[in-house]
């Protein structure tokens, strides 16, 4: 998946991001770069729903091939 | 997945505690301003809090609405529209304050101020996305779309491997 960044410039001073595709931390450096492209501060920063389901599913899966592993051990 | 982001232009400061400003914390900043030399002594002036830190930006909405900047420097600046004249003042890490003379209707300097301020706004907007598209590409980011709704701009930029 390619990735991007969705960038908001607000009619308040307030900008608004959203990294697209990153499915590790690395998103997280995205804080910093933004706050440097944009002369900003970062005063709130949240995982999507979808990041969250992902991250989830992710750990369930890790948890189930533990649980298979055992078994066959 | 992804990472939402809310961020605030350093170049907005918004006021803390100002609905809780008293008319002691008025007339100290008053004579903080006076003792500057930005206010004329003998004078009697009220406040009008801001958002705007910056003078450069500051100075530019001042004209862009039809005033004459006759002072400036990076903590104050004074302009004049017709026969007001209005200062603005600020310290180290807080946003400006505008002063007025008390004989300047209120209501006409707190509708001016706010014309100022959307003004400010708009142009914090144009310099954010000028710096945006000129520093992008420095950081691997490169413009895919842009769309233009209202006063605001929606960018999506592709991440370079």
């Amino acid at each position: 998946m390619t990735k991007r960044v969705e960038i908001v410039l607000g009619d308040d001073g307030k900008f608004y991001a959203k990294t697209i595709g990153m499915d590790d931390e690395r998103c997280l450096d995205y804080v910093e770069v933004l706050e440097k492209l944009l002369g900003a501060r970062s005063i709130h920063s949240e995982y999507t729903e979808e990041y969250l389901r992902a991250r989830q599913k992710l750990t369930q899966r890790k948890q189930l091939q533990q649980k298979l592993e055992r078994k066959g051990e | 997945m992804s990472l939402f982001i809310e961020l605030e232009s350093e170049k907005i400061q918004r006021f803390k505690g100002a609905e809780d400003t008293t008319l002691e914390d008025m007339r100290e900043d008053e004579l903080f301003a006076l003792e500057k030399g930005y206010l004329e002594k003998g004078k009697r002036y009220y406040k009008i809090e801001t958002e705007m830190n910056d003078h450069n930006l500051l100075q530019k909405a001042l004209t862009h609405y039809g005033a004459t900047v006759t002072e400036a420097d990076e903590f104050h600046v004074v302009a004049v529209v017709g026969d007001i004249k209005m200062t603005f003042y600020k310290e180290e890490s807080e946003p400006f304050r505008a002063f007025f003379e008390q004989q300047v209707d209120v209501v006409d300097a707190e509708q001016f101020v706010q014309s100022l301020i959307t003004e400010y706004l708009d142009l914090v907007r144009q310099v954010t996305y000028e710096m945006l598209i000129n520093r992008a590409q420095e950081e691997g980011l490169v413009l895919e779309t842009e769309q233009r709704r209202d006063k605001k701009i929606a960018l999506t930029f592709i991440v370079e491997e």
